[in-house]
């Protein structure tokens, strides 16, 4: 009877461990899928930025660009709306 | 599910599998939910004419799905006790043993927050902060709030599950302009009769677990009245966007057949003993048929939504 009740108890601890593996492979996987999700918005968002230069969220390198930033003025688009008059 | 004997005559110990968190997340709600915020992202961009990238829109849907995967968890955490009181819900998650309430909650949280910030990244901040007002709507005003208290906590916790289609209009155009809120108002005129179907099926569980559904509170026949009542309603909001020329001849052809459907079972359980003590089989499955015939209902029209301007089949009635 001891011998049974020893069984089980290892059988328990078994399955406890295997369930636990399993749980922590799905969280790993979110986690490197949420990974990839950050970062692929990430370059989507930079890739943008450089395609048009009025809109941009991220420095891009030109922001001392005088003439970029009097087209955008211009064009009233961007981040510098705000400064245009009306 | 991995099962064992703890002891040849004690019930068997489960330890959860990933199965378990994803029936915490509530995958049917979650498909529905997905399916109409789905639609509000197509038809935003049939209507504006704004473009989204195809990798931003899917990481937008994703994070529709995961906040509302994240608001069933927390749901579940908190009605753990009146879930082990009924029969239906007495084999999820929590209350069969499988996954520790502390586990759910965890769940809930970390996912709203990752699924905030997902659709943050990928679309804009509006379309963030309606998801969190919607996960906040569901899992505390809905949940902890209304659903314990009123016989109306269907009516107005309804508005959670209409949010999806504005969050995908507002990923598109940062706007949410009368046609977005179209959708939302079907999806809330729907949710009544669609929900107290079930309940009228139901309302014994509900009772004995002390929940105040309408069929408890004010009888059977006035939540058949009532269900009416709102499919009535229902008619005029749903074909509202052919007169806005959001839609055309599809949709409004569909409308007009999946109306005339609702209306039927409508009308068919008014005049039924459905939901009363005396109710046989037959009363049972006419409420269960309208159970069903309401999922099909707004699948149905987000679905044509989806056709027409997703693939280019939208021709105007030109009401206006």
């Amino acid at each position: 009877m001891t011998d049974d009740v020893k069984l089980d108890e290892a059988d328990v601890a078994a399955a406890r461990l295997k369930a636990r593996k399993s749980r922590n492979v799905w969280l790993a996987w979110a986690l490197v899928g949420f990974v990839v999700i950050v970062g692929a918005t990430t370059a989507i968002r930079i890739q943008s930025s450089f395609a048009d230069e009025c809109t941009r969220l991220y420095f891009t390198g030109s922001m001392s660009d005088a003439a970029a930033e009097e087209k955008c003025r211009q064009d009233k688009v961007g981040p510098y709306r705000n400064d245009v008059e009306g | 599910m991995n099962t064992i004997p703890s002891a040849p005559t004690e019930t068997p110990i489960r330890f959860a599998t990933a199965r378990d968190y994803i029936e915490l997340m509530k995958p049917r709600i979650m498909m529905l939910v997905v399916f109409t915020a789905l639609s509000g992202l197509v038809v935003a961009q049939g209507v504006s004419g704004v473009t989204m990238n195809p990798v931003m829109a899917a990481i937008t849907i994703l994070a529709v799905a995961l906040g509302s995967g994240a608001a069933g968890a927390i749901n579940m955490w908190y009605d753990a006790d009146i879930d082990a009181i009924m029969t239906r819900t007495s084999v999820r998650p929590i209350p069969s043993g499988a996954v520790p309430k502390e586990e759910a909650l965890a769940l809930g949280l970390i996912m709203s927050a990752a699924s905030v910030l997902m659709i943050w990244l990928a679309s804009n901040v509006l379309a963030a902060v309606l998801l969190t007002v919607s996960i906040a709507y569901y899992g505390w005003f809905y949940t902890m709030l209304l659903k314990r208290r009123t016989s109306q906590n269907i009516v107005v916790g309804g508005a959670a599950g209409a949010f999806p289609p504005v969050i995908g209009w507002l990923a598109v155009t940062g706007t949410a302009p009368l046609d977005a809120w179209i959708l939302f108002t079907i999806i809330f005129f729907w949710t009544p009769p669609h929900f107290w179907a079930l309940s009228l099926v139901a309302h014994k569980e509900y009772e004995k677990a002390g929940i105040p559904m309408l069929p408890v509170t004010n009888g059977a026949k006035n939540t058949r009245l009532q269900m009416l009542f709102y499919t009535i309603i229902l008619v005029p909001i749903v074909l509202a966007p052919v007169v806005t020329g959001m839609a055309g001849w599809v949709y409004g052809v569909v409308g007009v057949l999946l109306n005339i459907g609702f209306l039927y079972f409508a009308v068919k359980v008014m005049g039924s003993k459905a939901g009363e003590a005396d109710a046989g089989d037959p009363e049972r499955k006419l409420a269960m048929s309208m159970f069903a015939f309401s999922i099909l209902y707004l699948f149905g029209l987000f679905a044509a939504l989806i056709v027409e301007r997703g693939f280019g089949l939208y021709f105007p009635v030109g009401v206006i």
